[in-house]
């Protein structure tokens, strides 16, 4: 039985008189894929803040991570007590540092983790083969790359930084298919790496293919979940959100 | 570009805000404020001869601290004569003072009363010019002789009054010392740099329209703002100009500062000047000020006993600091007594007011800010001290 | 002339350039203009006349004394005056630092008092004679003290960790706090070091301004000029900026009028922003706020 690692209760979420999210529960374990779905202004982005700690969460909510074991309460935390502990980021839009070079982007993924420096070479090499054109473009400015080097570089600093946890914010948009396709592939290769992966996206299809369990956001809510097989399967949610994606 | 317009928008707004704010540090006056009173402070006799002093300055408002100094330093000088017995040994001095609050219209009422109604020999008065342009049409209508030892306007002894005198300096007065001195010295040719401010931009016309008269060509001049603090540029192009020595015409600050950079610019030339008389000079200026020659028509570095003596009871007395403005306000009591003294011994009438003002118009006092006559206009002619500094201390030269 | 000129315009270019480093450092961070910067410079400087001449210091302890002080009032004022008014808007920003910046003018006259007072040069002030041009080794040393510290300051924010990620914080803080950064104390501790570098430059100025309360009007005014005229955010833009003011105030002033000196350095301003509003080295338009 796979150990939980992160396990989200009545999760609450404001920005300022809007409630963003109503009481949100969600369980994440270890090695899964999850993949989240819900059109704009679900909530998606929201969540995922919340769990960085740059939301402000209600009364009544609960984070919990698993750190070394135990599960550790993240709300309360401040973003750069939590990301330390083991969770990566992959932006919505990306997120890169357009003026700086592919490679000082990917060496802010090794700032916060104390680990030795072969580890640090062996994740660089690491990203380097799964991502050879960010290896020929290491030391171009991050801004002269195009969207989909854009997305790598973002997944890449990710991976850098080691995580146990790896979120992704809508990595599809704004992407052609072909690397769409590319992108999707890599985040199955994280998860053979041992990383487990919570994805957020529009491009419902491709999430829920590799997906092993999923949920549906709608409105602050969550309205369904299954495996990625089930929700595959489920003809309304087809028809709801196979036409609105990308 | 909107946030742009903003942001200069903002500095224009400090910039304006600065050029406020940073007009306030450079006056050299350093007084702190007394309590004076108004009231006369005399001892009358029973001879029915007493000589009565009226005296018109600010004794409230925010001229006070200035017209204390008039207030007390004629009270010392007229303390001093009483208890000698009064002028001559026998007649004492009843002063009465008027606070003129430094306002004019006030100024002209205080001298009335002064004049109409205590009936006083001689006003003392007042300390701003404004004042004295006002109220000094009173004493001229009642022929009552009157001295001003503060207001350097030189409308006032312009305007045809026979009856007013000036006992400080103004700034013909300090050019002529300094010209005369640099022909002393056998200067003709001078570089000038003065103040873009109304006091140096003032003292700047008159050198600049007298030096002919001795023998002297400005071969360029230099205009500063205060609070500047890189003289490079003016220095470099005074000395260009090759002239004989450096006039200047400012406040000791840019003062020290200038001299600090002519030393490291290694420009070498005597530096005669205005302005700059204070304690601070040595203070921020350090070696680099040694040597220049200042003109003035006090300073509290005279060895002169009777100047050291004055210092130091004014300081008991009052336990304030003064200006130039307290000696020759004592002075100008003295002067007075001398001149009734005079009129004793020819066996005039001085209680005319006409014929005390002949006598004060033929003064030839030494007290001690020199030797004060009067030209046909009132104005003081007076040789004024250049002070040098030597080994970080005000020394008078004596060089007349 | 000439030549003599552009030296003294590069020492007084020099201290220019390091405050419009302090400047350009907090813009970038905080998206705003801290206009107590002069001031904080100012009783940097203070502090160090006070350790020397009161606690009798040599001036070469004072100085690292007083740029300690300095950042540590830097800090204060980050966290007791800006925080409270909490990035909220740029007008508020901008009156708060005026506020600051009329707190510690006459506080420092109360305290200091309203004339000005000697400062001790750590270089020598006999002039040097160099192929016929006089200058001072205090000018030599001011130029050479000052580029080293925005030399030494380029290294920190390219090559040491926490330099990076202050940088990185500036630059794009949403970003930055994902990547785990501490952004609020990346803001911090921009405060506490542009303010110790505002004291730098106010010991190496004082020696030939006098420490006086209102030392930061004219420099001040200045060092917001070369900050935006070199491209406000950009480290090696206040460096040319703060050079080629100083260099185009004393040209200036010897051939076309020294009276307007100070009036030169806001001329080039304009005419630069005319053409190239975002500063001379900044390629992109800046989008903060």
């Amino acid at each position: 039985m796979a150990d939980t690692i992160l396990k989200v209760e009545n999760l609450v979420s404001t920005y300022g008189p809007i409630t963003a999210l109503k009481g949100i529960n969600l369980e994440v374990k270890e090695g899964e894929i999850v993949s989240l779905l819900g059109s704009n202004g679900a909530g998606k982005s929201t969540l995922m803040k919340s769990i960085l700690g740059m939301v402000t969460i209600g009364e009544g909510s609960s984070i919990q991570y698993n750190h070394d074991g135990q599960m550790v309460e993240l709300i309360g935390k401040k973003s750069h007590q939590i990301i330390p502990l083991g969770i990566a980021i992959v932006p919505e839009g990306r997120g890169v540092f357009i003026n700086k070079s592919v490679e000082e982007n990917l060496e802010v993924g090794t700032f916060f983790r104390k680990r030795p420096a072969a580890r640090d070479k062996e994740l660089l090499d690491t990203v380097y083969q799964t991502f050879p054109r960010l290896k020929e473009r290491r030391k171009q400015l991050a801004g002269t790359l195009s969207g989909g080097e854009q997305q790598m570089l973002a997944l890449g600093r990710a991976m850098m930084a080691d995580p146990r946890l790896m979120m992704l914010d809508e990595p599809s948009m704004g992407l052609a298919p072909l690397m769409v396709a590319e992108v999707f592939n890599v985040i199955k290769n994280v998860r053979e790496m041992g990383i487990t992966v919570l994805l957020v996206e529009q491009n419902a299809k491709q999430a829920l293919k590799i997906a092993d369990r999923g949920y549906v956001l709608t409105t602050g809510e969550v309205t369904q979940t299954g495996t990625g097989k089930e929700l595959l399967a489920d003809e309304s949610l087809v028809a709801a959100y196979l036409g609105a994606k990308k | 570009m909107k946030k742009l317009t903003a942001l200069l928008l903002a500095l224009a707004m400090v910039l304006s805000l600065a050029a406020c704010g940073s007009s306030s540090s450079t006056s050299d006056a350093d007084t702190s404020t007394t309590t004076t009173s108004e009231t006369s402070d005399s001892t009358t006799t029973s001879s029915s001869d007493t000589f009565k002093i009226g005296l018109v300055c600010p004794l409230s408002g925010s001229s006070a601290v200035s017209g204390a100094i008039l207030q007390n330093a004629v009270q010392m000088a007229v303390d001093e004569i009483n208890e000698e017995g009064g002028i001559n040994g026998s007649i004492q001095i009843e002063l009465i003072s008027a606070d003129d609050e430094a306002v004019p219209a006030t100024s002209v009422t205080a001298v009335q009363k002064l004049v109409e109604q205590d009936k006083v020999n001689v006003v003392i008065g007042s300390q701003p010019s404004s004042c004295t342009l006002a109220n000094m049409e009173i004493t001229e209508a009642a022929h009552i002789p009157q001295i001003t030892p503060a207001s350097s306007n030189v409308s006032i002894t312009e305007s045809g009054n026979d009856y007013i005198y000036r006992m400080t300096s103004t700034d013909t007065t300090n050019a002529k010392t300094l010209l005369k001195y640099a022909q002393s010295l056998g200067y003709t040719k001078i570089a000038m740099c003065y103040e873009s401010s109304d006091f140096g931009t003032g003292g700047y016309n008159i050198v600049a329209g007298l030096v002919e008269e001795y023998g002297i060509e400005m071969v360029d001049s230099e205009v500063y703002n205060s609070g500047d603090t890189d003289f490079s540029v003016i220095l470099g192009k005074m000395d260009a100009a090759q002239p004989d020595c450096f006039f200047m015409w400012g406040y000791h600050t840019e003062c020290a500062a200038i001299m600090t950079q002519m030393q490291q610019y290694g420009y070498d030339y005597q530096m005669i000047g205005y302005g700059m008389n204070s304690p601070e000079l040595v203070t921020l200026g350090g070696d680099a000020v040694e040597g220049i020659c200042i003109c003035t028509s006090f300073d509290a570095a005279d060895p002169d006993p009777d100047v050291q003596e004055f210092d130091t009871k004014y300081q008991e007395l009052y336990g304030t600091s003064y200006d130039q403005n307290g000696p020759q306000s004592y002075d100008a009591v003295y002067l007075i007594a001398d001149a009734v003294e005079r009129a004793i011994a020819d066996g005039a009438d001085w209680s005319s007011g006409e014929v005390l003002n002949e006598y004060i118009a033929s003064a030839e006092y030494t007290g001690l800010t020199g030797t004060t006559t009067f030209d046909e206009n009132g104005e003081m002619v007076k040789d004024l001290m250049i002070i040098t500094v030597k080994d970080g201390i005000h020394e008078i030269i004596d060089w007349q | 002339m000439l030549v003599q000129q552009i030296l003294n315009g590069l020492t007084n270019g020099s201290l220019y350039a390091l405050m419009a480093v302090g400047v350009t450092m907090v813009y970038k961070s905080l998206g705003m203009l801290n206009f107590a910067h002069g001031d904080v410079m100012m009783i940097g400087t203070f502090i160090c006349l006070t350790l020397i001449n009161v606690g009798g210091l040599n001036v070469l302890v004072a100085i690292p004394l007083a740029v300690v002080c300095s950042a540590a009032l830097g800090f204060c004022l980050e966290r007791l005056v800006l925080r409270r008014v909490e990035f909220s808007s740029f007008v508020n920003l901008l009156i708060a630092t005026v506020g600051v910046s009329y707190v510690l003018r006459n506080g420092a006259m109360v305290l200091f008092g309203t004339n000005p007072q000697k400062f001790p040069s750590i270089f020598s002030t006999t002039p040097l004679d160099i192929f016929g041009f006089k200058i001072t080794p205090q000018s030599i040393g001011t130029i050479c003290v000052s580029l080293a510290l925005i030399i030494a300051l380029h290294f920190f924010f390219t090559k040491v960790k926490i330099g990076k990620c202050m940088e990185l914080a500036s630059s794009n803080p949403e970003s930055a706090t994902m990547m785990g950064i501490n952004v609020s104390l990346m803001r911090f501790m921009t405060f506490g070091i542009s303010a110790g570098l505002a004291c730098c430059a106010g010991v190496l100025i004082a020696p030939y301004t006098y420490a006086r309360a209102d030392m930061s009007a004219t420099i001040g005014l200045k060092a917001f000029a070369a900050a935006i005229l070199g491209g406000i955010g950009n480290l090696w833009g206040a460096l040319l900026g703060g050079l080629i003011l100083g260099v185009v105030e004393a040209l200036g002033a010897t051939y076309i009028s020294s009276a307007y000196r100070d009036a030169f350095s806001f001329i080039v301003l304009f005419i630069v922003l005319f053409v190239k509003p975002t500063g001379l080295l900044n390629r992109k338009i800046e989008n903060k706020l």
